[in-house]
């Protein structure tokens, strides 16, 4: 009969200045990663999209805006699972974009369209567990 | 339309993020697929799949995560030489 002798480990963190929230969940060498209330402005210079983290500083770059929302999933995925295989927590990630990008994204004129995704990539939701993320998509000021 | 000289072809950036003293490895077995690259330094920690050209923002990203001057992307010969770099 198997036993359950791994120490389960959650811990739970907070992004400086944002409400953005990550927990953490190991037993042993398994690690599971819920983050919530993560919002991405994605917009476009015309030639590419670009998906930037708000809450947590990752951006990533697709050929189209499914392609943008992909790419940063996929990456952001990636990096908290190095994250967490060499430091076994998020802490260095949690930290939000820079002023300039929230200036951009509260400018009231900026905001083109904003809908959430609850169904995130399958990798990341199998992996990660992502309860929610917000994309708010930036009109074109070109 | 993006401006053309905004980008920067991907065998630039990773060799400027190497001269900066990122590691720069590929991911093939990780979870999010093939084409992942991992760039490491310090503490700092980032992935992505890099397209042929990387974007501005991109590059203000790595600059910032990286602590490197965002014209060494732009002008490769302002960045710091490789350790192994002979000085011809």
């Amino acid at each position: 009969m198997a036993t359950h002798d791994k120490e389960l480990k959650i811990r739970k963190a907070r992004a400086r200045n944002s409400p953005a929230r990550a927990i953490t969940v190991s037993a042993g060498d398994t690690h599971v990663v819920g983050i919530g209330n993560l919002r991405v402005a994605i917009e476009t210079d015309g030639k590419s999209w670009t998906a930037q983290g708000l809450e947590i500083d990752y951006i990533a770059q697709g050929a189209d805006m499914e392609d943008a929302k992909k790419q940063f999933e996929d990456g952001l995925a990636c990096v908290i699972h190095q994250h967490m295989r060499i430091y076994g927590n998020i802490d260095n990630l949690l930290s939000p974009a820079p002023r300039e990008v929230w200036k951009e994204v509260l400018n009231p004129k900026a905001i083109r369209a904003r809908y959430s995704q609850i169904s995130v990539h399958e990798i990341i939701k199998q992996a990660f567990g992502f309860e929610k993320v917000d994309y708010l998509v930036l009109a074109n000021v070109a | 339309m993006g401006d053309d000289s905004s980008y920067v072809r991907r065998a630039t950036v990773i060799d400027i993020l190497q001269r900066h003293g990122v590691e720069v490895s590929c991911d093939e077995g990780g979870p999010s697929g093939p084409g992942m690259m991992i760039l490491i330094k310090g503490d700092k920690i980032d992935s992505r799949k890099m397209p042929d050209e990387v974007s501005r923002p991109v590059l203000h990203y790595l600059a910032r995560l990286f602590n490197i001057p965002i014209h060494h992307f732009y002008n490769p010969f302002m960045a710091p030489m490789k350790a192994d770099e002979k000085v011809q």
